[in-house]
């Protein structure tokens, strides 16, 4: 059935209505970013402003900001690695579950998922304090490789899941060993799937917050928590959190924009195809 | 393959042992022993300021928090927070994604659109609405005064602030919701709509009997993994509100922060959190039998 051109133009222009409604704060955030500090405060509001990078400067070429960012990098990136790598196995060895107690190791994993970050953060706080991972680099690498390797294991298992035995085993019989079949085989099949959870590991780490605070003080800061000078109410220069807050949520952008829809069915764990 | 053995087993399963075994001692040692020290420390007498000084307490913390009537309330208002967070976003997010399915051409623009939210930082997002509501000078209020409607305190009485937050809580994660119903919709079959509509179905009738059954299995995904997040998020409410004004927005996972980090109460807070962790175990086992499919699965 055709369906008419009425129609057709009237859900256009509601999702379009929609969606400037749904993007207003971000589009504010981002033009109150440009602003000077008069105009961040005019009365009536300023509404349109063009690019203008000089809040982006000043606020990068903070010491403690250019700190707060290399810590980021430094420690998104490592569990990234950490995270990735050591999941990526397990996920392989749980997909091809034939060894005793594999079900139940798989079902340990997937339920610390659930665990909530609150429920560990205080002895996790002493125990840091006591063997000297309070305010380091290698502590948060710890802490956000262990929350993020149930999420690559549960993602990275279906994944390979969808790669058949067989491809595998026609390999072992050319000789491959297992690990090397793993290699040249296996993982170049679940390449996609290898990029979604890493994209998605990115932004968990990067965006991760309650262990950060609880467990930096001065030198392992992480770039969210440069956002809590913003949250009192007094004194904010609000082009400057405005700046902040973009600096920290671009790369969720960038990524978000090129690749959505995978990432929404990764979080579900594979229930729903991408 | 080589399957000689080694230890006693066969080398195969002994290297798919190694491969997993990683994996289980880092969340054991980082996420299970720490939890295991809270269930401790909830049954002792732990001040921050006096760490030194443990001493065994019995059922005291548990009692404590019951009596005082704040962790009941804290546990009311994560149990609304998270009702009316999660229902609002299944609602828009189904509501969305069904308008952007109905699109062709510009399906995949408005797609990226909606789901932008989803994977910002939560303290950004929080500090970002913060100042769109601003009073005063927020944006948000200079809309509604010319439109005539004053400029409401959106964070300033307790109702109104547990409001805001259900509000930007929608905000960032209906597109969650959409981006999964879209998926669920977009691998629908076509030929049971169309026969429907030959037979003289209405469009509601089509959307009650065919579509919503058919995403059905994304929704009820969608909904445990929302509960579940909304139930135990921090750092919205955190940088939003910091469970104020007052008390009023103060969930379980501020009321735990604060306990241990504002008030030093180090065993009352673990009791707390030994007793958020139950409820959620409960909600999560509850979900997940209620889907209905292998646990394994998911």
């Amino acid at each position: 059935m055709k369906r008419s051109m009425a129609f057709k133009v009237s859900v256009t222009l509601g999702a379009t209505l929609l969606a400037v409604l749904f993007l207003f704060p971000l589009y504010w955030t981002l033009i109150t970013s440009f602003k000077t500090y008069k105009e961040a405060f005019a009365s009536p509001p300023v509404l349109f402003k063009l690019p203008d990078l000089k809040n982006y400067i000043s606020y990068l070429s903070q010491n403690n900001i250019l700190s707060a960012l290399i810590n980021s990098v430094i420690i998104t990136g490592s569990s990234m690695l950490i995270s990735m790598t050591i999941g990526t196995f397990a996920a392989y060895s749980l997909a091809r579950a034939r060894i005793r107690g594999g079900e139940v190791m798989g079902l340990f994993l997937l339920a610390s998922r659930f665990i909530p970050a609150v429920s560990t953060v205080i002895p996790t706080y002493f125990i840091f304090r006591s063997t000297g991972l309070y305010d380091t680099h290698i502590g948060l690498i710890l802490i956000n490789s262990a929350t993020n390797i149930p999420y690559v294991v549960w993602m990275m298992r279906n994944f390979f899941h969808t790669v058949p035995v067989a491809i595998e085993e026609s390999a072992w019989i050319e000789g491959c060993s297992r690990m090397r079949g793993f290699f040249r085989v296996v993982l170049p099949m679940v390449k996609s799937g290898i990029t979604a959870s890493c994209v998605l590991i990115i932004i968990f780490s990067w965006n991760e917050f309650l262990n950060a605070m609880m467990l930096t003080g001065i030198k392992a800061k992480t770039m969210p928590l440069t956002m809590s000078m913003y949250m009192g109410e007094m004194g904010i220069e609000w082009q400057m959190m405005a700046t902040a807050g973009m600096v920290i949520i671009l790369p969720s952008l960038i990524f978000s924009a090129l690749s959505g829809r995978k990432l929404g069915a990764g979080m579900s764990g594979g229930a729903v195809k991408g | 393959m080589n399957n000689t053995k080694f230890l006693g087993i066969k080398r195969d399963t002994f290297l798919l042992y190694a491969l997993v075994i990683p994996s289980v001692l880092i969340v054991l040692a980082v996420t299970i022993y720490p939890l295991i020290c809270t269930f401790v420390y909830s049954f002792e007498n732990f001040k921050l300021t006096d760490a030194q000084n443990k001493s065994f307490a019995g059922l005291d913390n548990y009692i404590k928090i019951f009596s005082e009537g704040g962790s009941v309330r804290s546990m009311l208002t994560t149990l609304t927070f998270t009702f009316f967070g999660v229902l609002a976003s299944l609602i828009f997010g189904l509501c969305i994604a069904l308008l952007v399915n109905s699109l062709k051409r510009s399906r995949p623009i408005f797609r990226v659109v909606f789901s932008m939210p989803m994977l910002l930082s939560s303290v950004v997002v929080g500090v970002m609405w913060k100042f769109l509501l601003n009073n005063e000078l927020g944006i948000i209020n200079f809309f509604t005064s010319s439109l005539g409607m004053g400029k409401p305190g959106w964070l300033d009485t307790g109702a109104f602030a547990v409001f805001t937050v259900i509000l930007v809580d929608v905000w960032q994660w209906t597109p969650y919701v959409f981006i999964l119903t879209l998926a669920g919709l977009e691998s629908l079959p076509l030929e049971p709509v169309e026969s429907a509509r030959i037979d003289g179905a209405n469009a509601f009738q089509i959307f009650r009997y065919l579509t919503l059954p058919g995403v059905m299995p994304v929704l009820k995904v969608a909904a445990m993994f929302r509960i579940i997040w909304t139930f135990r998020s921090f750092d919205l409410i955190f940088s939003l509100t910091k469970g104020g004004p007052g008390r009023a927005t103060e969930t379980m996972a501020l009321s735990i922060w604060r306990t241990a980090f504002e008030k030093y109460q180090i065993g009352e807070a673990s009791a707390q959190s030994v007793l958020m962790f139950l409820v959620l175990m409960l909600i999560s086992i509850f979900l997940i039998r209620s889907m209905n499919r292998k646990t394994s699965d998911i």
